[in-house]
């Protein structure tokens, strides 16, 4: 059974920083994992490794069994990989639901299906859909700088869904986010993408949506994956606690077991 | 080899007044980030305020170097009143959108300066004569040249020495060049970028108008002077690099050898020249021979 | 399409019909002309949906009105849709030759860029000896398949070209703009990377905006080149370039009836006024353009009010 995804020792420098230090890991369909590590620590990186965006110095990246190693974000969307940025990346002078019924179309249609109406019955349906179970229906006539800041999360995120991906990929989806959104935030997002079958990898800095949405945490630090496991093993290991979770946490641990 | 003389001194004098226009749109863009396609129009404007000034302050008895200094107070006067009126006045509304707007907004102020040009002087042509006889002819083997156009050269090289001392060694200057490699990050230490802007173009529309006064005897001074001359400038001054002050006088000297040696050898093909290279600097190059360094933008 | 945009076009077919037999030739030659400008305008706010402003697009259409002019000379006809055709397609093929090199550049670069080719084309125009040079080359006036149109009929059958043009360009492009195609050129010009990451072809979408303008451009030239029955160098000037920018930016780039509103304001602002204020309509022009520049950049096809007067959208939209 081919795996979903398999990165394998893969290296990024940039001059003197090494940014991915043989970097080896693979998911199958099904997936729910995410990514910690201080910043700096690769993780973007390592996402815009997957993505196409960056082209690594050494290894190789396969989805689904098939080299994609050398090509290009355009061409790794429309294999199926969708992802939402860090700073939203939208459209800012469309409003909510153009911008999703954008995402849908400049992913779906090709050659002449490009010449139908972008406004067409079966996308609108599609896209305010999305929109619906992203609770951002409210915003459907909204320009982005008209929305909160969670809400533009969401909707970059919507769009990386409107691609269809079977992958999808999240940069810190609740950065920005207010702490009290930051869990219905997750809670839809992990719970739409799993019932329509899609694997998650996000990146992420809390930890307590680290243990309560992700089945497997990898850790990075300097570039390295140092850990890969279960979450809970994971933030046991004791160089992700000295190293990543830093030193208050375990601080905070050892006295509670005292 | 005469001609090969001939054309390099001519390619030098056209050079030097290119220079001195295409110095000041480069400052504008490296500090202001700003394209000035109205640079042109200021030109013209700075030869009809000469032509005016120039008509009014001479008698026939009036000695001929009078007319250089009112050249130079043409240019001063056009400076004092456009510069700050345009960028405090306009310009300012727009700082902040993007290049493309400030670029469009010139573009208009091209319509305004060229419809006031038409009100204030009228569509025939002006003819500055007096100052053309103030230095004898200049006798290079068997060329024989005005002396004025030598004089086009000193003011060249007076602007880019100038230019020079000020930005390297003033602190005002050193100010300037901070801005051009980050007006982000010289704001954020102190410095006050709305004073800087204000110099920056009314110093631009002074080189620009003093440029005009100073080859106002050697051309028609009519609507449309301006037009053709921005273009060459563009040339000149992507040519050498945006917002570089060395790179407009390289890439003066560039487009100054390739006319002049196109209007000697094949003169048809003179104004094509021009434009080819620009074209093959922006394709093969485009930040152009001497790009100022510009701090990374993350 | 939806119906009623349908019946507004036809709509604005019967307008062109009865301004046609209506009208007086010397409101139709204006007329004529907004309309020829207008197509040429389409083509440039097509590119800019996609970021880049145009400041060459005088060369599409000073080649297809070259071209117009050629045809008597290569065809031995003077048929004025064979001019059309060929002034198009000169546009056209220019275009897609051009576009893999310039469609590279961004910004300020892309602006400079466009207006230096083109005024490569205007220094070789200006020595082609072959197209009349510096002093140009006449256009015979045109017959159409054979009817050779007298008196008043002459203005008339220009007319009615250049309203059967701008209909069939603008019934196409507002099409266009309403297709997924025409969304990702605004898409494009709004965010490029994410157009990236949602797996759109960027190169190949901005290549062919290009060509349609170029399509578009030479259309346009062509059409003129047969009303005013001359062509020269100038016609390839930077300034011409640049009078379509300015209709552009008062029309903005979301509504293909905004390009047909500025196109005829501009060309009513320069026939007044050249009549009665010769120096200052430039100075209104700038103004109005500060003005638009500063409170609409997007034009004013943008502006609530009028996009509803036009179409019917699903609130602010693109």
């Amino acid at each position: 059974m081919t795996d979903l995804l398999s990165v394998s020792g893969v290296s990024k420098r940039f001059g003197a920083v090494v940014a991915a230090d043989a970097i080896s890991m693979s998911a199958g369909s099904g997936s729910l994992i995410s990514l910690i590590g201080a910043n700096g620590a690769g993780k973007t990186t390592f996402v815009n490794i997957v993505t196409g965006y960056l082209k690594p110095d050494e290894g190789m990246i396969a989805l689904g069994g098939q080299d994609i190693t050398k090509l290009t974000p355009r061409e790794i969307t429309r294999l199926g990989v969708g992802r939402s940025f860090q700073i939203p990346q939208l459209f800012s002078r469309l409003t909510a639901l153009h911008n999703v019924i954008a995402a849908i179309t400049i992913c779906g249609d090709r050659g002449w299906m490009r010449l139908a109406r972008s406004e067409r019955a079966d996308v609108l349906d599609r896209a305010r859909g999305l929109l619906d179970r992203l609770g951002l229906s409210q915003y459907q006539s909204h320009l982005p700088k008209g929305m909160p800041g969670g809400a533009r999360k969401l909707l970059d995120i919507a769009m990386a869904l409107g691609t269809d991906p079977r992958l999808l990929i999240l940069d810190e989806p609740t950065s920005g986010v207010s702490i009290d959104e930051k869990f219905s935030t997750m809670d839809t997002v992990i719970e739409t993408a799993r019932t329509e079958g899609r694997s998650i990898i996000f990146v992420e800095h809390d930890m307590e949506l680290v243990a309560r949405y992700s089945n497997r945490c990898i850790a990075f630090l300097d570039g390295r994956i140092i850990a890969d496991g279960t979450p809970a093993g994971v933030m046991d290991d004791p160089e992700v606690r000295s190293r990543v979770l830093g030193q208050a946490l375990g601080q905070a641990v050892d006295h509670a077991d005292a | 080899m005469e001609q090969v003389i001939a054309i390099l001194i001519d390619g030098v004098i056209y050079a030097s007044w290119l220079f001195v226009v295409a110095v000041g749109l480069t400052l504008i863009f490296g500090v202001m980030r700003i394209v000035n396609i109205a640079h042109g129009a200021i030109y013209a404007i700075g030869a009809y305020a000469t032509a005016t000034l120039v008509g009014l302050g001479l008698g026939d008895d009036a000695p001929p170097w009078l007319s250089l200094v009112l050249m130079v107070i043409a240019a001063a006067s056009v400076a004092a009143i456009i510069g700050p009126f345009l960028e405090r006045g306009v310009l300012r509304w727009f700082y902040g959108r993007d290049e493309m707007v400030l670029l469009l907004v010139t573009y208009a102020i091209l319509y305004i300066l060229d419809s006031l040009m038409l009100t204030v002087w009228g569509s025939s042509p002006y003819y500055v004569t007096a100052a053309y006889g103030v230095f004898d002819s200049v006798n290079i083997g068997s060329l024989s040249y005005v002396g004025y156009d030598f004089l086009l050269i000193a003011v060249a090289l007076a602007v880019g020495v100038g230019l020079h001392v000020y930005l390297a060694y003033t602190s005002r200057g050193k100010l300037l060049t901070a801005v051009i490699h980050s007006a982000e990050i010289s704001s954020a230490m102190g410095i006050r970028i709305n004073r800087i802007y204000m110099g920056t173009f009314t110093l631009g529309v002074f080189l620009a108008a003093l440029a005009g006064a100073l080859t106002s005897p050697m051309i028609s001074i009519q609507p449309g002077v301006g037009t053709n001359l921005i273009i060459i400038s563009f040339a000149v001054i992507i040519i050498g690099g945006l917002g570089s002050v060395y790179g407009a006088a390289v890439g003066a000297l560039i487009v100054g050898i390739c006319r002049s040696a196109a209007v000697h050898i094949a003169p048809e093909i003179e104004l094509f020249v021009i434009y080819m290279v620009m074209v093959a600097v922006l394709l093969v190059r485009p930040e152009g021979l001497f790009p100022p360094m510009r701090v990374r933008q993350i | 399409m939806m119906r009623a945009t349908i019946l507004k076009w036809l709509a604005a077919a019967m307008l062109a019909i009865v301004a046609g037999f209506g009208l007086p030739g010397w409101m139709l030659l204006p007329l004529s002309l907004a309309l020829a400008n207008a197509l040429v305008v389409l083509g440039l706010v097509t590119i800019i949906r996609t970021g880049g402003v145009s400041f060459g697009q005088a060369l599409y259409f000073a080649a297809g009105a070259y071209a117009a002019g050629q045809v008597s000379r290569l065809f031995n006809s003077a048929d004025a849709f064979a001019a059309i055709a060929l002034g198009g397609a000169t546009g056209l093929v220019i275009a897609a030759i051009l576009a893999p090199l310039l469609i590279r550049f961004r910004g300020i670069f892309f602006a400079m860029l466009t207006l230096a080719v083109s005024m490569v084309g205007y220094g070789f125009l200006l020595n082609a000896g072959w197209l009349g040079g510096s002093d140009g080359m006449s256009v015979p006036a045109p017959t159409y398949l054979g009817y050779a149109p007298q008196g008043v009929w002459v203005t008339r059958s220009q007319f009615f070209l250049c309203a059967a043009l701008a209909l069939a360009a603008g019934f196409g492009m507002m099409a266009l703009f309403r297709s997924s195609f025409g969304l990702a050129t605004l898409a494009i010009g709004q965010n490029e990377i994410r157009v990236e990451y949602l797996g759109g072809p960027i190169g190949t979408i901005m290549w062919i905006a290009f060509v349609i303008a170029g399509g578009l451009a030479g259309v346009g030239g062509a059409a003129v080149a047969l009303i005013i029955g001359h062509v020269e160098p100038e016609w390839m000037f930077w300034t011409r370039s640049g009078e379509f920018v300015l209709t552009a930016i008062v029309s903005g780039s979301t509504s293909v009836v905004a390009v047909f509103v500025a196109a005829l304001f501009m060309e009513a602002l320069h026939m007044f006024a050249t009549d009665m204020f010769p120096n200052m309509w430039r100075l209104a022009l700038g103004l109005i353009l500060l003005l638009i520049i500063f409170v609409a950049p997007d034009g004013l096809g943008s502006i609530r009010a009028f996009r509803r007067f036009t179409t019917k959208r699903l609130g602010p939209s693109p």
